[in-house]
């Protein structure tokens, strides 16, 4: 992917593209840029402060994603729809996949129950619903997952073998427990987050 | 002609019992039947000499190992290999636990459960279970070219997971299950392809196949028992319904610089541990935030001079909501 076309997916992101009909038709066949895209929305998302502080009912909010989209079918040409509003309709199904990448990244970062901020400066969020809060937490993002340090990964098989070795399933399963260990060669951070307190 | 109240009492009584009580001794019995299958599973598991390979799945990603398990007079021993990836080997000799780790240049040794008797008692009381899972005899098939069992353990509530099981219908042992969320949906499989039952196991076959004599070493020394008297004061304020305290350990673990304290939850079924280890400068070795090893979540925090990693088979939102209940009692002198 070049850095040209990371550039126009971030001006599109910004409604800076003048004529933006040929990126949205790249988006759409290109998994990669969908991804770029979904990533440059929640960068731009948290710059202007537009995702929620409060817990998030992704049931709900997945639901009036979808609501909101028209039904498509596979047979719909797109040559029978006007130059202007054909834009509008490639615009609309990418929004459409805007707004569900973007739900789908909440989902990610909006189950830690954080919110985000890119510059350092942090908010501070709620802790969890329930009997319980205990904790609120500042916390700072990483606007996809991260590969964890070996450090981290060695010290999690560690704390995984320990915990392997009083846990009543992996005591009853016996086999299972250790092959996480052995199998975990990808582990990932899905957030980090800074000064909980 | 009046029907007697007491007469008509009795016999709406006496019908209740007639029609359910076949029902509650039909649960009971299934129930049992459901014990019996899982002790024969445990037994199976720990006793048994056996190699084969099976495949392990987490989301999208697929992995094959081989194994080879047997008995001895020390215990069990255990040698798993990764087919793909960078081939990490776990080797298990009785209460030793080597993890050969080519992609982070590391072996772990950790010594385990000096206290932890051979063969190991079954854990699990199935009738203590019933709040909060429903058990069910769901059924035969086949795994491996062998006619298993299928048994289903499903969760009353989100803060756990279920489990479908495929025990070997004459030797008990468990080869294939799924770990299942909210949506009985798998987040965790493994299935054998393959399975040989032996009588015996040459030593050969447990020898690791990387010494890992360039990785750095982290080693658990004999006599590294912390001093209990440096327990942090640390109290977990959230708990999944149903969830105890089992059991608290204080140790010096091989890659750790200070003792951690290790505090064990369960429900019976599932585990929980919370990790606390004293944390005086950043120490870049700890997890802060979520991370997940197959069906163990794990979430991680910094608390004042300590750090808090808590991890179990339980879905995200419980380990995290139990890391972020963890609070202070009382200082450490």
């Amino acid at each position: 992917m070049s850095e040209k076309l990371h550039e126009q997916i971030s001006a599109l992101v910004d409604n800076e593209v003048t004529d933006p009909e040929l990126l949205i038709r790249q988006i759409c066949k290109d998994t990669d840029l969908q991804e770029r895209w979904r990533r440059h929305h929640v960068v731009h998302d948290v710059l202007n402060n537009q995702l929620s502080t409060t817990p998030v009912d992704l049931s709900q909010r997945i639901s009036q994603a979808i609501d909101s989209e028209p039904v498509h079918h596979s047979n719909v040409s797109l040559t029978r729809v006007s130059q202007p509003s054909r834009a509008r309709y490639i615009m609309k199904q990418v929004s459409g996949l805007a707004i569900a990448a973007t739900v789908s990244a909440i989902a990610v970062i909006s189950v830690q129950q954080t919110s985000i901020s890119s510059s350092g400066s942090s908010q501070e969020v709620a802790g969890l619903n329930g009997n319980t809060t205990v904790a609120q937490a500042q916390v700072r993002f990483v606007n996809e997952p991260q590969k964890l340090d070996n450090k981290v990964q060695s010290k999690l098989s560690n704390y995984l073998v320990n915990h392997n070795e009083y846990s009543i399933t992996s005591n009853m399963q016996g086999v299972l427990p250790y092959t996480r260990v052995v199998t975990t060669t990808d582990q990932r951070v899905v957030v980090r987050s800074i000064n909980e307190k | 002609m009046r029907n007697n109240p007491v007469s008509i009492r009795f016999t709406s009584v006496f019908v209740t019992f007639i029609v359910c009580f076949p029902g509650v001794l039909l649960a009971s019995e299934h129930l049992k039947d459901v014990q019996l299958w899982l002790e024969k599973m445990h037994r199976a598991t720990h006793t048994l000499n056996y190699m084969g390979t099976f495949v392990y799945g987490q989301g999208a990603e697929l992995s094959s190992v081989q194994l080879i398990h047997r008995t001895s007079k020390i215990g069990e021993q255990q040698r798993m290999v990764a087919m793909d990836g960078t081939g990490r080997e776990v080797i298990r000799d009785g209460n030793k636990v080597m993890c050969i780790m080519p992609d982070s240049q590391a072996v772990v040794v950790s010594k385990v459960r000096p206290d932890k008797q051979f063969p190991p008692v079954f854990p699990i009381t199935i009738s203590n279970l019933t709040p909060y899972y429903q058990f069910s005899i769901s059924g035969s098939s086949r795994v491996a070219g062998r006619k298993v069992q299928i048994i289903s353990i499903v969760p009353k509530d989100d803060y756990r997971y279920g489990h479908r099981l495929w025990i070997d219908d004459k030797t008990g042992l468990l080869l294939k299950t799924h770990l299942l969320n909210s949506e009985n949906k798998p987040v965790e499989q493994f299935m054998f392809t393959r399975i040989e039952y032996l009588d015996s196991i040459a030593d050969q076959y447990l020898v690791p196949q990387n010494d890992g004599k360039d990785y750095t070493w982290y080693e658990s020394k004999d006599g590294k028992k912390a001093d209990k008297s440096k327990q942090v004061g640390m109290n977990v304020a959230w708990l999944p319904p149903g969830f105890k305290h089992d059991m608290k350990t204080l140790q010096k673990l091989p890659n750790t610089a200070m003792p951690v304290e290790q505090m064990v939850f369960s429900d019976g079924l599932a585990s929980v541990s919370v990790f606390i280890e004293e944390e005086l400068q950043h120490d870049p070795s700890n997890l802060v935030g979520s991370s997940k090893m197959g069906g163990v979540n794990v979430h991680g925090r910094s608390l004042g001079d300590y750090h808090v990693t808590v991890m179990g088979e339980v879905p995200h939102q419980s380990v995290q909501k139990i890391s972020l209940s963890v609070a202070y009692t009382q200082a450490d002198d």
